[in-house]
């Protein structure tokens, strides 16, 4: 079977068994999608080069720890996360928190006939005021909107539950809005 | 041109053997390990609520809470707090050890915490209440191993400053009750009791009945603001 018709499960259980080389190929289908995630994350002089290489080889070191039964793509998200966070406060004080929005649940919608449209647009408005969000915002707005992750992606990505992504996304537009604007009149 | 380069490096790591595979009996390890730490502290957890149930039946606390807003207060400033906050202290580490798995983090935090809080007092109430294993203990303490030990050697908490007392009644007269300590035999209260009060009457009290005392002490004299009869045991 061709490899550009492997899931991504299916070359990582490859990987597990012992032909590395396949690796090569989950390389070439995540480097530009990670690169992109972590110049909008990052959004800094940080060496995105450099910090997806360290992922790539973080992927590869824990790969035996991925269980093929689930999705790949959260996973690695997952570790390039943790990467691009760890990178932002690099040296800083990292006082143990707790988020509030984690406490209870929250009831969530999320609306699969989001329109192409709306979703270009909204792209737009994120990248004119992505740098002035909060990191928990901007996490979710670009994982949404750019990687276009589900909301039950997005929380195993960010280790929350699921109706926080719902709420944390929504405060988001309205953070994103207060920087930017009244957005939904321009749309 | 950028992406073949970044393939290659990485390959070139894994073959030139910089970079390994962790194998996969080191995540089964990890994960066994922390099913043994979550579930020991659950276990710690559980058994903490037990003991404080204990103590407060071993105190006759209980009966505090049938003597009105005083009785209440009184219970609140006797409660075992220490315990119950190292117990707290537990269910936060086990709720942020739980999120290490993935069931544990798409909870919220709460229904988390309300759960473990929850079942840990179920449980806990029923070992104290449906099996001997308090008692057993509480009567083999001086055979067990610190901080068994001491936990079961202060587990009856009585402090006389604090007009709570568990006593034979030796004499009855109007609102007079005299009485000795069942835990130290050679103190002999004096309680008097209010004349009208719903938590603390002589009415149906005889000599030789164990009571429950509580009130303000002063000089072996109570003045008791709450008094039940309880059945005798040791």
């Amino acid at each position: 079977m061709e490899i550009e018709a492997l899931s991504d499960e299916a070359i990582v259980q490859a990987v597990q068994r012992g032909d590395t080389a396949q690796f090569g190929s989950i390389v070439d289908r995540y480097e530009q999608r990670l690169k992109r995630y972590g110049k909008k994350f990052l959004s800094g002089d940080e060496n995105i080069e450099d910090i997806v290489q360290d992922i790539f080889l973080a992927t590869f070191s824990a790969i035996q720890s991925f269980d093929t039964g689930s999705r790949f793509s959260p996973w690695i998200y997952r570790i390039a996360h943790n990467a691009f966070v760890n990178a932002l406060r690099k040296g800083k004080y990292r006082p143990l928190t707790i988020d509030l929005d984690t406490l209870v649940a929250y009831a969530v919608y999320e609306d699969p006939q989001e329109r192409e449209r709306d979703i270009a647009e909204m792209r737009r408005f994120i990248d004119a005021g992505l740098s002035k969000l909060s990191l928990k915002y901007r996490e979710v707005l670009l994982l949404h909107y750019f990687e276009e992750m589900s909301y039950k992606d997005i929380a195993d990505i960010l280790k929350v539950p699921i109706g926080t992504v719902g709420v944390r996304l929504r405060r988001a537009k309205e953070a994103l809005h207060a920087v930017i604007g009244n957005y939904h009149e321009q749309l | 041109m950028n992406n073949y380069n970044l393939r290659d490096k990485i390959l070139s790591e894994i073959r030139a053997g910089r970079v390994h595979m962790t194998p996969r009996a080191v995540y089964a390890l990890q994960i066994v390990a922390l099913a043994a730490i979550v579930g020991a502290i659950l276990t710690t957890t559980v058994f903490i609520v037990n003991f404080i149930f204990f103590s407060i039946r071993i105190s006759s606390y209980e009966s505090l809470l049938w003597f009105g807003p005083n009785g209440f207060l009184t219970f609140l400033y006797l409660f075992p707090w220490p315990l119950a906050i190292a117990d707290g202290a537990l269910v936060v580490l086990l709720q942020w050890l739980l999120r290490k798995f993935r069931f544990g983090y798409l909870l919220p935090v709460l229904y988390i915490v309300a759960a473990v809080i929850l079942g840990a007092g179920v449980l806990g109430f029923i070992l104290d209440r449906a099996t001997t294993v308090n008692d057993r203990l509480f009567e083999g303490r001086e055979r067990l191993p610190p901080p068994l030990h001491q936990l079961y050697d202060g587990a009856r908490h009585l402090p006389p400053e604090q007009g709570v007392c568990r006593c034979e009644i030796l004499s009855v007269k109007e609102n007079v009750l005299v009485a000795k300590d069942t835990h130290n035999t050679a103190r002999i209260l004096t309680i008097v009791l209010p004349h009208a009060s719903q938590y603390a009457t002589t009415s149906g009290l005889h000599a030789g009945d164990i009571v429950f005392v509580a009130g303000r002490e002063k000089d072996g004299l109570i003045e008791a603001f709450g008094v039940r009869r309880e059945p005798p045991r040791d």
